[in-house]
């Protein structure tokens, strides 16, 4: 009965019934009336696509050789739906929110809608995948070939090659290649969902599942009394027993790396992407979806070893290819009927991920590499052609057509050599490089664009020459020796040993190097670069999912220019005028917004055309579209960060709270400092006027006490009076020149100085202020030494407040003078903006600390209780407020025991040194 | 599907009460690292010796049995706290 011509035709009749299934489903789902959007179990089903051939007859082959090594494969992804509120939960909300199509669009999209990164993962999709899409040609071919021979059982390898005509791999092939077009591009849709796809796929799911606990239930009931019976015959054989354990599997490295590739797989390979991201309707499914799939793949591996054990049992010695079993045991029972629903099961198995993977390639390829290279060309002026569905069709029906052909020709060419296994784990690692990008765009908001490049192009370089060159070689492309001596004999540089890493099976080795690569260039890439504005804007609607998810995301984000009617133009060039009219008006609808024809669109209306574009072209091509017509330009960073979301505002506030109390704690420190130095003020008032009064009464005493003399003793000596009547007189000028220093100080301090200021020539006040001071030291006996130029500059000054500085440093350094030798000098020099004053004494000098303190009120220098006050003690800050207020400063300089030496400068007029500025300029 | 329909099924997402929100993702971590230890050495090779349990390998139902535990528990906690546990989609 099992003729080719039979078995074919059951082939077709369950190819058409899939065609079937699928028209159904896309039937329903334009009446409205979805087969899917109330339906978990169908997306949890859809969702077991991950089960290909490989799972089908490799893991039997994978248990036969090495014991339980197949089960970490399913043991990973359950890992990763265990995760779910993390991990899958977050990507799918994420997706939803921006309207994401694929694995490229979703890596695209997160960093800054780039066309390159998109174009990168796409490249990696399709030269990772490509094997495995050939892996499952190659099990139909085998499986079809082993089945023909019935009831003989006879290893594929030995038969002759069947011609291309004939072959099964090549016919399954093109017809699913047509099933691919027909369902999954038979129109543009905003949502890239292909509900009739998915539900002939959970129906495959079904098939294969059935098919294969059938198989299992023969081999361990039918053939055995059960699992016990099975096992314990197993381990009567030494051979068998050592697939019970760990000890013919190939380590624990691998089955830990086989683990972190699988739960990488279930999130990263396309086809998985596809079905539990982009065509999953609602979110809530996840909920069954957590424990169905598990489910769904704890059943279908519960009956792999003992089929492989069975096998083993019933063919020693290796005749068969353990990759046969599930087919060949049913065959050598002369079980016709389950050896073709076997095959019919492997058929679904392949079948079911060869549809998803060539949709899924076939929109990145369209979306994410030759649309955006399309739109680049402006020569194409692609962006003003009326109707682009057609194009969009047509490429991506070229890319699934592509896609298989390009299978077809890597299974005839290099797959005949490989395990089933082998192929898998080949594309799972090429999956895997794109887990780092993904897994960190969504919790590290700091992760750049160069950063994902990086790490992906590095991490694809590792895995061309770690797993995909090393497999060219066993297939014999390369040399051998490529393999065991490494290129050019380089032992370094050994594919399966590189640098020198060995005692790694060759798949922990590759994940090693390819994840040192990938991880490091990631983080290194993204710490060393920075984010552009979109990538930030981006970044933060990923990572901060939880709080956007309701709504608009990215409305505000576009301050473009656009009427209405541009945008329903350029939306309509892509899924239909109609339907673009229509989702328009129904946005603005939602949003109680009247919209006229030629209104100028709102950011959020600019950004819902965006998306919807996204629906169809994916990120990066709808940006460059949506400029076309809408010339905005992304705002500002500032802007964003604040528009963007409520961490980062309260992240403001609490920067801002904490700037205010620093500052109070400054104001407070500020405050306390005024305090302390008002108290001191204080004091210094307390002891002015103490200082004071003590100098008011002594000339007061002494001129109270003549007078009591005199008028005491009226018989005085005339001689004895006149000298009493002078000291009183002296004493008098005294207390009077007291009384208008300090009057005169208070002025100054007090600001209420009248000033006559003007342009004068100093010569004449200086000469005038040595005239005044000529009897002093021809008194005194000091010599006076001056040394001035014929002229001087004219300086901006009044004139008497000048000569009183200088008068009183020249009475001051006459009183200093000591010992026999009294000197005083006198210079003016004429500086750049000034002249200077300089008045040198041979006096015993001023200590270094009290330099300052002389200018202040009623301090001395030398001063002691028992030193004689030889001035006011006002003389010096007289000076210092009128020189500062002219502009120019006064300081001294001294060395103790060798005199004093009092400068000061005064502005030249007209220089600018006025009184604004004069201050802090004078020539240290 | 239109932009709004999609919309409103994700704020339809959002009809789980919000205190078992903490619960559910504690839930998830807990059953993922238990799974994640039990399943790699060294606890593995607690079980990895050539015994039977019942007539069957050791290993094979240790890995078996947590596994469907793993299972059961997550299907208790992922629909945990909806307001409408078995509606609409049944």
């Amino acid at each position: 009965m099992l003729q080719g011509w039979f078995i074919l035709t059951v082939s077709f009749a369950y190819v058409g019934l899939l065609f079937a299934i699928a028209y159904y489903g896309d039937k329903r789902a334009t009446e409205g009336r979805s087969l899917i959007a109330n339906s978990p179990s169908i997306y949890a089903l859809s969702i077991a696509v991950y089960c290909t051939s490989w799972t089908y007859y490799g893991s039997v082959g994978r248990a036969a050789v090495n014991g339980l090594d197949f089960l970490p494969i399913y043991l990973g992804p359950t890992l990763v739906f265990l995760l779910w509120w993390f991990l899958l939960r977050r990507i799918l909300r994420i997706s939803k929110a921006n309207h994401i199509t694929s694995i490229a669009d979703f890596i695209s999209s997160r960093y800054g809608k780039s066309t390159m990164l998109g174009g990168l993962v796409t490249v990696i999709a399709v030269v990772g995948i490509l094997p495995y899409i050939s892996l499952q040609l190659k099990a139909v071919a085998t499986s079809f070939t082993v089945l023909l021979q019935y009831p003989d059982v006879v290893t594929p390898r030995t038969l002759p090659e069947v011609p291309v005509v004939g072959d099964l791999a090549f016919l399954i092939a093109l017809l699913m290649s047509a099933f691919a077009i027909l369902f999954g591009t038979r129109h543009i849709d905003a949502s890239e969902q292909h509900e009739g796809m998915v539900v002939a796929v959970a129906f495959e799911s079904l098939v294969k599942l059935v098919a294969f606990v059938a198989v299992g239930l023969f081999v361990t009931y039918g053939l055995r009394d059960g699992f016990g019976d099975l096992f314990a015959a197993a381990a009567r054989d030494p051979d068998l027993a050592r697939l019970l354990t760990m000890e013919a599997s190939s380590g624990y490295p691998q089955w830990v790396t086989m683990t972190i590739l699988s739960m990488a797989a279930i999130l990263c390979l396309p086809r998985q992407f596809q079905v539990s991201v982009v065509e999953n309707v609602n979110p809530r499914h996840l909920d069954r979806a957590v424990w169905l799939f598990p489910l769904y793949l704890l059943v279908i591996n519960v009956f792999v070893l003992p089929i492989a054990l069975s096998g083993l049992l019933h063919f020693p010695g290796g005749q068969v290819d353990a990759d046969t079993f599930v087919l060949t045991l049913p065959m050598v029972e002369r079980q016709e009927w389950l050896a073709l629903l076997v095959f019919v099961g492997g058929l679904s198995a392949a079948t079911g991920m060869v549809i998803v993977a060539s949709i899924a390639l076939s929109t990145m390829i369209c979306n994410d590499l030759v649309m955006p290279i399309l739109l680049r060309m402006t020569w194409l002026r692609l962006t003003e052609r009326e109707d682009l569905t057609g194009l969009l069709l047509a490429i991506r029906r070229g890319a699934i057509v592509m896609v298989l052909l390009l299978g077809y020709l890597y299974y005839r060419f290099i797959g005949e050599s490989h395990t089933l296994v082998t192929i898998g784990l080949l594309s799972f690692a090429a999956a895997a490089q794109f887990a780092p990008a993904i897994i960190g765009g969504i919790f590290w908001r700091g992760a750049t664009r160069i950063g994902a490049l990086a790490g992906l192009s590095l991490g694809f370089a590792m895995w061309i020459y770690t797993l995909l060159l090393p497999s060219f070689a066993l297939s014999g492309w390369l040399s051998e020796a490529f393999i065991a001596e490494g290129p050019l004999g380089i032992g370094l540089l050994k594919p399966y040993e590189l640098f020198g890493l060995d005692g790694l099976d060759y798949l922990s080795h590759a994940l090693f190097w390819t994840m040192l690569f990938n991880i490091g260039g990631y983080v290194l890439g993204s710490v060393v670069s920075r984010q552009s504005v979109p990538e930030q804007v981006q970044a933060a609607l990923f990572v901060d999912i939880h709080r956007h998810a309701g709504d608009q995301p990215g409305a505000t984000f576009w301050r473009g220019t656009a009427t209405v009617d541009d945008l329903v133009d350029l939306v309509g060039r892509f899924v239909g005028r109609e339907q673009a009219k229509r989702a328009i008006a129904d946005h603005a609808q939602q949003r109680n917004l009247k919209i006229g024809r030629n209104r100028e669109a709102d950011p959020a209306l600019i950004s819902f055309a965006e998306r919807t574009l996204a629906g169809v072209i994916g990120a990066a091509s709808a940006r460059i579209m949506l400029h076309t017509v809408a010339q905005g330009e992304v705002v500002g960073i500032d802007e964003v960060m604040q528009i963007l979301d409520e961490t980062s505002q309260l992240l403001e506030y609490s920067r801002q709270l904490e700037q205010k109390s620093r500052a109070l704690e400054a104001a407070t420190a500020e405050l306390r400092a005024a305090n302390e130095r008002l108290q001191e003020l204080d004091r210094m008032k307390d002891d002015f006027i103490a200082t004071v009064s003590h100098e008011l009464r002594t000339p007061l005493t002494s001129i109270r006490s003549f007078g009591e003399i005199l008028a005491d003793n009226p018989d005085l000596e005339p001689e004895e009076r006149d000298r009493f009547l002078a000291v009183i007189i002296r004493e008098s000028e005294r207390l009077t020149r007291l009384i208008n220093e300090i009057l005169d100080l208070a002025r100054m301090e007090a600001g209420r100085m009248t000033w006559e200021m003007a342009d004068i020539d100093p010569k004449a006040a200086i000469d005038e202020a040595l005239a005044a001071t000529a009897s002093l030291f021809a008194g005194d006996d000091i010599q006076l030494s001056t040394r001035m130029p014929d002229a001087l500059p004219l300086v901006h000054a009044d004139r008497d407040r000048l000569i009183q500085v200088v008068v009183n440093l020249l009475s001051n350094a006459a009183k200093f003078t000591r010992g026999p030798d009294r000197r005083v000098e006198f210079e003016v020099r004429v500086e750049p903006g000034a002249i200077t004053v300089t008045v040198a004494d041979n006096g015993p000098g001023i200590a270094w600390g009290e330099r300052e303190r002389i200018f202040e009120k009623f301090q001395q220098a030398g001063e002691s209780p028992t030193d004689k006050p030889a001035g006011t003690g006002l003389g010096l800050p007289i000076c210092r407020q009128i020189v500062t207020h002219f502009g120019g400063r006064i300081w001294v300089e001294s060395n103790p025991g060798n005199g004093a030496k009092f400068h000061f400068t005064v502005p030249l007029a007209g220089s600018k040194g006025g009184r604004a500025d004069g201050t802090g300029r004078a020539a240290e | 599907m239109t932009d709004q329909r999609r919309d409103r099924r994700i704020g339809k997402d959002d009809d789980r009460d919000p205190r078992h929100e903490s619960r559910i993702r504690e839930w998830s971590f807990t059953l993922f690292l238990a799974g994640a230890i039990a399943f790699t050495p060294p606890l593995m090779m607690v079980f990895d010796r050539p015994a039977m349990l019942f007539g069957l390998p050791l290993l094979y139902v240790y890995l078996f049995a947590l596994w469907g535990a793993l299972i059961f528990l997550a299907a208790r906690i992922a629909s945990h706290g909806r307001r409408h546990p078995r509606a609409p989609e049944d």
